[in-house]
């Protein structure tokens, strides 16, 4: 790079490059690729959390005409090798479908009806006769917590200690002791999980699915049906929201795909929106236990014992404890995580696993804790600031929590405030204004790409990403463009396609770090053989220059006065393309990171390195409005100031922030996935009963990306990610607005009106 | 519950008038506007996000007004005017809300967007898009789990031209 490179595009307020394309209707999701003889599947989800199948009787399903197949566990050649669950393997689950007749979680799969058309399908399923062996199920957290049927683990790596806590908390005369707890939530991007499988022989398939990660499809289907995983080609240029949920495969993928082979036709699956709320994952229930000591204004120790609620395999935890842990200067501190196996089915993680879900009890006890102190809540984490990350010992790489608090505080208003709860009032309307902190870390991957001029200046980016929402798309061709010295419009990037340069999952919020410092090596790279070219061509105006003395902008290479456009260098030198491919592995990560990527694995990069604690930050500062006398809650002003590292595209990053916010209102007062205790069924498996704001229930809602300060030690760029970070904190804050608005104290979500009239 | 297994003549002839153009399709009696045009028409602009008349992802507009598709049957439509998202700007054009959903970011996973578009236009034809909280009122059939709605309803709004109209009242 020199100091009159174009910076026309990083950072600015760019519309999305796939907007076009996504308000016309003609960006193609999974289900919409057009495949001539395709076949409509229909997935019969168990009815029932814990049994066996003692009929199925599927002869009624076979008499509808245009019904070609219904398989389940009596089909035959249908068993599977062992397949890892996350986070030990590729996919969402270990439990392999239509193995056997045992039914060990709510809604795996039982059968798959495969016709000719989607009603043929869709009639036979209602025909298909089931009939199950119930045995006594614990669904829920509460129900397993009070019940001996299922395992509890502890998970010893989860934890953490530091000082002397316990010693602390005994003597100390002013403990408070508070419990927290979130519900199940359930992801539903507006897409439904949907899968095509199109074989050419036995063994190879192209998969086209949406998904966050293209390799959790390869795995899957290799380790299950025994394939080379380059045999399985996955084709997923948009992704119609994933949340997590697609993070991984799910059980269908499986049977789609056998249903393929076996009927030498390409399936196709697309799941119903009460299946989303089945075997594709869901944000696990939590509890939080807290003990903490204040010593005048300052917590001397603070201990978090946790309990999670997991499905009957994988383990994977919802990790409550991350920003406890290191959010504030806690000299003393003990966290503990109990994961406590359900038959609710595999969970997952759903946007900021565990940090959206472990903040709220978090900064709800904050508060309380201010109150306890006569604190402002403000002012109390302030004192309470973390210079150095408690956890780790270690320097942050870029810490601007301070700003955060300034920039949200101010435009917000927070000054104004007073203190008492149901002092502030719009005629008889109870106001009630409450905050929080946000932080999230910063995941990082090894990452590939390659980058290619043709002669006529169109430039291609490739990189075996995804865009789910997150302006992967647009972010990537504004680092190539700035590069290259281009124009955006010249710019094509191609994403979601597993035989594009390998990339890790897109969750975690490390995409953009992660795959655009890729972007950058790959079209530096081009930039870099160009220029070596036309230095070394006397035909060149800039024959005999140094390249540190030659600036591209218009696509051109300058030098003072002297220019050679690219496309001149490239038609000299008797090329209609030039191409690179670069792979980066960002600090804090090795070899191994990359060469795991390369595998199919993930090769995560932990937040913290041997050098630096990595985490993004923000402030979150809400209004609520009260009716007095319903006690029904609305939020109507948010403003949240996040610290993330280099902005790529202003537009974006702040779509994607108040995204976060929504989300955390959602949580705060909408979603809850509710269980039948008598069949252990999810009772609101649909969108009108399971609750999430509408735009009516969403005020004015402002999210402030502060710029100037890119954090080099996370990537390349400077960049961290947006995705997550604005959901972590918001619950609590709304819920600590509440408190302020009507002196009612709610330590669950979703605050609903039955909480606030009780 | 018991169900019929026989099922009604699949070949019942239907044309549909799409975008401006006559369809011939052959459908089942029980096929619902949205799988006929998605399935077999292959206008895979109109979204299906629940098909139970939830989400909004599907709405098309019939003879001018807003429809479900997912609650349509196709065998209704028949000589009535379907228009898609596909339909609504010339080819290779963008309607004055589609070029607003652009600048305005009104959408991340641009799944729900078809949906929220064809009930944007709605809105600001029939002069419900006054202010924010009127817009946010008419805009409430349509699901969006990115959570674009204050992108959404600026879209509209700068369409309108009532920008600054009750923004931020909240109420
Ligand atoms: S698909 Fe029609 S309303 Fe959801
Ligand atoms: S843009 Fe993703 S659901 Fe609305």
């Amino acid at each position: 790079m020199t100091a009159g490179d174009q910076k026309k595009y990083v950072g600015a307020r760019v519309s999305r490059v796939d907007g076009p394309a996504k308000v016309r209707g003609e960006a193609t999701f999974a289900a919409e690729h057009d495949l001539p003889g395709v076949l409509h599947a229909v997935l019969i989800s168990a009815a029932c959390a814990h049994g066996r199948v003692s009929r199925l009787d599927t002869a009624a399903a076979r008499q509808v005409p245009g019904v070609l197949d219904v398989f389940s566990h009596q089909s035959d050649g249908w068993n599977m090798g062992k397949v890892g669950g996350y986070p030990r393997g590729p996919a969402g689950t270990s439990l392999l479908p239509f193995q056997g007749p045992e039914i060990s979680y709510r809604g795996e799969p039982v059968a798959l009806v495969v016709a000719q058309t989607l009603e043929a399908a869709r009639h036979a399923a209602l025909l298909v006769e089931i009939e199950y062996d119930r045995r006594p199920h614990h669904a829920t957290l509460q129900a397993a917590l009070d019940g001996p049927l299922l395992a509890r683990k502890p998970l010893p790596p989860l934890g953490h200690s530091r000082g002397k806590p316990g010693r602390i908390l005994k003597h100390a005369p002013h403990v408070i002791e508070r419990t927290y707890d979130t519900p199940v939530q359930h992801h539903n991007p507006m897409e439904m999980h949907a899968v095509i499988a199109d074989w050419d022989g036995d063994e190879r398939v192209t998969i086209y699915e949406p998904t966050q990660w293209m390799q959790s499809a390869q795995g899957t289907l290799a380790a299950a049906l025994g394939l080379e995983p380059e045999d399985v080609h996955v084709v997923s240029p948009f992704v119609g929201g994933g949340f997590g949920s697609k993070a991984t495969s799910w059980p269908h993928l499986l049977v789609t795909a056998l249903a393929a082979r076996v009927l030498r036709r390409p399936v196709k699956l697309v799941l119903t929106r009460a299946q989303m709320f089945a075997a594709v994952g869901y944000r696990a229930a939590t509890r939080s236990e807290y003990r903490a000591a204040l010593d005048g204004p300052q917590i001397s120790a603070l201990e978090l014992h946790a309990h999670t609620q997991t499905g009957p395999a994988d383990l994977f935890p919802e990790q409550v404890g991350m920003i406890p842990k290191m959010l504030y200067a806690t000299e003393h501190m003990e966290f503990k995580q109990t994961l406590v196996q359900t038959h609710a089915g595999p969970n997952i993680m759903m946007r900021a696993p565990g940090e959206a879900s472990g903040s709220f009890g978090l900064e709800v006890l904050m508060d309380e804790l201010a109150a306890e102190a006569g604190l402002d809540p403000l002012e109390f984490r302030r004192r309470h600031h973390a210079d150095t990350d408690p956890e780790s010992g270690k320097p942050f790489s870029s810490k601007h929590l301070l700003e955060c608090y300034d920039r949200a505080a101010g435009a917000f208003g927070w000054e104004r405030r007073t203190p008492e709860p149901g002092s502030m009032k719009d005629g008889d309307t109870l106001i009630g204004w409450g905050m929080a902190t946000a932080a999230y870390p910063v995941y990082a991957s090894a990452a590939t790409a390659r980058a290619r001029l043709h002669a006529d200046g169109r430039v291609d980016v490739e990189a075996g990403s995804h865009d789910i929402g997150t302006g992967t798309y647009s972010i990537l061709a504004q680092i190539a463009a700035d590069a290259l010295g281009t124009d955006l419009e010249r710019v094509t990037v191609k994403l979601g396609d597993s035989r594009l340069p390998k990339n890790g999952y897109s969750g975690g919020s490390r995409t953009a770090g992660s795959v655009g410092s890729a972007v950058l090596a790959a079209a530096q790279g081009l930039r870099q053989e160009l220029t070596d070219l036309a230095v070394n061509d006397p035909l060149s105006p800039l024959h005999g220059l140094a390249p540190i003395d030659i600036e591209v902008r218009g696509g051109a290479l300058h030098a003072g006065t002297l220019r050679d456009p690219l496309t001149d260098i490239l038609t000299r030198a008797g090329r209609d393309q030039h191409e690179t491919y670069r792979e980066i592995i960002p600090s804090g990560g090795g070899q191994k990171e990359l060469d795991a990527l390369k595998q199919g694995q993930d090769g995560m990069i932990e937040a913290v390195t041997d050098t630096h604690a990595r985490y993004s930050f923000g402030a979150v500062f809400v209004e609520v409005r009260v009716d007095p006398d319903f006690m029904t809650p609305r939020v109507s002003r948010i403003v949240g100031a996040f610290d993330i590292g280099q902005v790529l595209n202003a537009k974006t990053a702040e779509s994607q922030l108040i995204g976060g916010l929504i989300w955390g209102v959602s949580a705060a007062l909408h979603e809850q996935g509710e269980t039948d205790p008598a069949t252990g069924l999810v009772l609101n498996a649909n969108l009108a009963d399971y609750h999430i704001p509408v735009n009516a229930d969403i005020g004015e809602v402002r999210a402030i990306a502060l710029n100037g300060h890119p954090d080099f030690h996370t990537s390349a760029l400077g960049a961290r990610g947006a995705g997550e970070l604005g959901i972590v904190g918001t619950a609590a804050a709304i819920a600590n607005a509440i408190h302020h608005a009507t002196g009612k104290r709610i330590r669950s979500t979703p605050i609903t009106v039955d909480k606030l009239l009780g | 519950m018991s169900h019929s297994a026989t099922l009604p003549d699949p070949d019942l002839a239907l044309t549909l008038s799409v975008n401006g153009k006559q369809e011939e399709v052959h459908v089942p009696v029980q096929a619902t506007l949205l799988d006929v045009l998605r399935e077999r028409l292959h206008l895979t602009g109109t979204k299906k996000g629940c098909d139970h008349g939830q989400c909004g992802a599907c709405t098309v507009h019939v003879d001018g007004q807003t429809h479900l598709s997912c609650l349509t049957l196709a065998l209704s439509c028949e000589g009535r005017a379907v228009t898609t998202i596909e339909g609504l700007a010339p080819e290779g054009g963008l309607h004055p809300m589609q070029a607003a959903f652009i600048e305005h970011d009104a959408f991340q996973c641009g799944y729900c967007t078809p949906g929220q578009i064809m009930s944007a236009v709605a809105c600001v034809e029939q002069a419900q898009a006054g202010n924010a909280d009127a817009i946010r009122e008419f805009m409430s059939g349509n699901l969006c789990r990115c959570a674009a709605y204050p992108q959404i309803v600026a879209a509209i709004q700068d369409v309108a031209g009532t920008s600054g109209q009750g923004a931020g009242a909240g109420q």
